[in-house]
């Protein structure tokens, strides 16, 4: 190694590693020591320290991208919960830490795929789609490359930790995707958790870096960061505002509300909840919500790609206060449209219109100046100016109206919403004088208060009705008339006790059964006839049971359920969870008639794990209430070798033989019980009983 | 001090001479890389400007970086300055020492 002369990969470490600004003359600099008879080893240094310094310089230049990708990243297993619980951990699990994992259908994969780049692209989207509106730092070539540029870091930094986890803990952890929610994964920490999080960082971290604004070094960003002007502009900031990104803003705002309904906004249980817990959880609903609208606002506000860090015609709190009038609106239009409610359009054309009359009472307009008092036959040629605001309001609500009657909520909701926001926008008279605006911030608050009552109070009748089901039975009344005057088809509406339909919480709030007078039981009750060439078959309509140790039978705290385990999921705490189900049969069947009973079952459980079902013959009028046990048999879905992430149930037949002779003579109930490995007792399987059938000797 | 030494070194004030008084006042070894952090964020706050100067072939044709202490900046020194000699003044036993 030639004195004077540095090594060739220190060099390179300089000229490619140290930030670009300070490249030039630093490399130099060293040179230039080099040649005045330093050291290797100090050149070795120097690059060393200018490579962290120049790089935590950058960092600390670009804080807000930092932290927005660091905030955005702790949410993807939120995120996974969120698209877990959509469509019962189908998505969340196909490409899992597994070895043994089903990649299934390209379909699945290419949902996942997509699902996971929406959750990388959307910080970009809000950060970015509105700066090359705003200052036209960016060039928009930047933006193709972004996206391209996050999806490979995604999949690369997918597929390095996939393998790193493999390594670990070969084949992979186990991961319980069933038992994911989003509250609890925004705050997960295990290892699998904070792996999930790293190609998340590093994907959104790569999309804001590149495309974030240049800054310029003579001057430097600090001198533009401190020139925030003073909220009262010149009058023609309004436009200039609209167009730097006044839709950016409110989208960051809206955005930052519906992520933390998804997340925060549930529809009470329909037992054990008091009225004042309703209220306090819509106050929580609200309050949150505009706390959540002002923290997206003011991230997106602050974030390096915004330009009202240097340019805004109000300030930022007033911003705030005033586009809180939407967002308290937001977590009642949520809980309607998760209930598939027509009200859910009108709700958000409400809030809507509520931004619009804010925003235009709190940002000074451009002022239009008469150029003097024309003369009338100037004005008499004049033309009158089109005004395209009302045709578009009007075609809004068409819209509205057609999707509504489609039962496209959402794009109905959404028309609504940008006519309510259009006819506010228009009716309101901007503001005159807007030389008092930092001492309005009071008067805003105040105005705020007032919307936010009625909003707590809509978001409380919200939950009020759904808790008493009064609003699903209206929902369904209403769409099932609106559907059958549309067809004229009374008689094939659809029943709809699946999917996403509102129909889906009848299970929860089933209409009260009439009481049945059943006589007592004689001979002729007797069901199954002895030699009989058909089996008896019985649909199973009873109760499931729910409850833990020390009890053995279900007793006054154990929670029933009338419906099909299918579409949820029982959990508990505290000890394992016992399942059963019990089907009355009406009559009585004579032990020494029935040879079989065969069980016919529908399996969605997605948790590994031996399942077995036990069955029971018991007669509830003898005396002590006997019962034959007939054994278990095993889910063949449930078992090691034939286990697989189901989408849909699987039905499977369980047959159980009958002894001739017993104590029990005759029986006219049938008791399920649910028998599971140890470690997955927590949680009751998803597995429903859809009939039994009795065969005769 | 990085301000000090650019007001002292005047038209000739580029990284190497920079780290070099500055090593010498210290005695121990400066990161030429941490200089030009901390001249950037001067440079940000307005204290000081830089300018390129002419390539050359000592240096494999890099330009230097010359800085400037702006108005700013020599305020800035003169108030740190202020600030420093009340605190000085407010320690008795060097107060003795002096005496």
């Amino acid at each position: 190694m030639k004195r004077g002369i540095p090594p060739a990969a220190a060099v390179w470490v300089v000229e490619h590693l140290v930030p670009r600004s300070r490249c030039d003359g630093l490399a130099g600099d060293l040179l230039e020591e080099m040649a005045a008879g330093r050291t290797s080893q100090w050149y070795w240094r120097q690059a060393a320290g200018a490579v962290a310094a120049g790089w935590l310089g950058v960092l600390k230049d670009q804080r807000p991208v930092l932290l927005l990708a660091l905030l955005w990243a702790s949410l993807g297993p939120a995120w996974i919960a969120c698209f877990n619980a959509l469509d019962g951990g189908v998505l969340a699990s196909s490409p899992s830490w597994r070895m043994d994992s089903s990649w299934g259908e390209i379909s699945t994969f290419s949902m996942w795929m997509i699902l996971n780049l929406l959750f990388v692209w959307t910080p970009v989207l809000l950060c970015m789609i509105p700066g090359t509106w705003i200052s036209r730092s960016f060039s928009r070539s930047r933006f193709p490359l972004a996206f391209l540029l996050s999806a490979f870091v995604y999949f690369a930094g997918y597929f390095v930790t996939y393998v790193l986890m493999i390594v670990y803990a070969f084949p992979g952890p186990s991961i319980p995707w069933q038992r994911f929610t989003p509250l609890a994964e925004a705050a997960d920490i295990h290892l699998w958790a904070l792996a999930l999080r790293v190609p998340y960082l590093l994907a959104v971290l790569c999309a804001l870096w590149v495309t974030r604004p240049a800054r310029g070094t003579a001057g430097g960003s600090g001198a533009l960061r401190l020139a925030r002007p003073a909220a009262a502009a010149a009058a023609s900031d309004w436009k200039a505002f609209s167009r730097q990104g006044l839709g950016g803003l409110m989208l960051a705002g809206l955005l930052s509300t519906l992520f933390l309904c998804v997340l925060l906004c549930r529809m009470p249980q329909f037992h054990g909840v008091l009225s004042v817990a309703l209220l306090v959880k819509a106050v929580l609903y609200v309050v949150a919500a505009a706390l959540a609208g002002a923290a997206g606002t003011a991230v997106y506000w602050n974030s390096s790609s915004s330009a009202f860090v240097s340019h805004a015609p109000v300030t930022l709190d007033r911003f705030a206060i005033d586009s809180a009038a939407c967002w308290v609106w937001v977590p009642a239009a949520f809980l309607l449209g998760t209930n598939d409610s027509l009200l859910t359009p009108l709700v958000a054309g409400l809030g809507a219109a509520m931004l619009g009359l804010r925003l235009r009472a709190a940002i000074p307009d451009a002022a239009t100046p008469e150029t003097g008092a024309a003369e009338l036959f100037e004005r008499a040629l004049r033309k009158p100016r089109r005004e395209w605001h009302g045709l578009f309001t009007v075609l809004c609500v068409l819209l509205s109206v057609l999707a509504l009657d489609r039962r496209l909520l959402l794009a109905s909701a959404l028309s609504l919403a940008v006519a309510g926001f259009a006819f506010a926008w228009k009716y309101k008279a901007p503001l005159a004088d807007f030389s008092d605006l930092s001492q309005g911030n009071r008067q805003a608050v105040a105005k705020l208060l007032r919307i936010t009552g009625p909003a707590v109070l809509v978001t409380l009748a919200v939950l009020v009705f759904g808790f008493s089901g009064i609003g699903y039975r209206l929902v369904g009344v209403v769409n099932s008339s609106v559907r059958a005057a549309s067809e004229l088809q009374p008689m094939q509406v659809r029943s709809e006790t699946s999917g996403n339909s509102s129909y889906h919480s009848i299970i929860l709030w089933p209409p009260e059964q009439k009481k049945r007078l059943i006589p007592p039981l004689t001979e002729r009750n007797l069901l199954l006839t002895p030699r009989a060439t058909h089996p008896l078959i019985i649909d199973f309509d009873g109760p499931y049971w729910y409850f833990q140790a020390p009890s053995r039978n279900p007793g006054l705290h154990a929670h029933q359920e009338i419906g099909t385990p299918v579409d949820y999921r029982i959990k508990a705490s505290g000890g394992p969870l016992t399942m059963e189900a019990r089907q009355k049969l009406g009559g009585e069947v004579r032990l020494a008639d029935c040879s079989e009973i065969s069980m016919t079952i529908a399996n969605r459980n997605n948790r590994p794990g031996v399942i077995s079902l036990a069955l029971l013959l018991a007669d509830s009028a003898a005396p002590g209430k006997r019962a034959l046990y007939l054994g278990q048999q095993p889910v063949v879905s449930s078992e090691p070798g034939n286990f697989a992430v189901k989408a849909s149930p699987v039905t499977e037949t369980l047959r159980y033989a009958v002894p001739q002779r017993a104590r029990l003579g005759r029986f006219n109930q049938i008791i399920v019980m649910f028998l599971r490995e140890k470690g997955q007792s927590d949680s009751a399987p998803e597995i429903a009983i859809r009939q039994f059938a009795l065969y005769a000797h | 001090m990085i301000l000090l030494t650019v007001i002292h070194l005047g038209d000739d004030a580029y990284g190497v001479p920079i780290s070099r008084e500055l090593e010498q006042q210290r005695g121990r070894e400066v990161a030429v890389g941490s200089v030009y952090a901390s001249l950037e964020r001067m440079e940000a706050k307005g204290l000081v400007t830089s300018s390129l100067g002419d390539p050359t072939q000592e240096r494999g044709g890099k330009a230097r970086r010359y800085f400037r202490i702006t108005e700013a900046g020599l305020r800035q020194v003169a108030a740190t300055r202020t600030v420093l000699e009340k605190m000085w003044r407010g320690l008795p036993q060097l107060k003795e020492e002096r005496a």
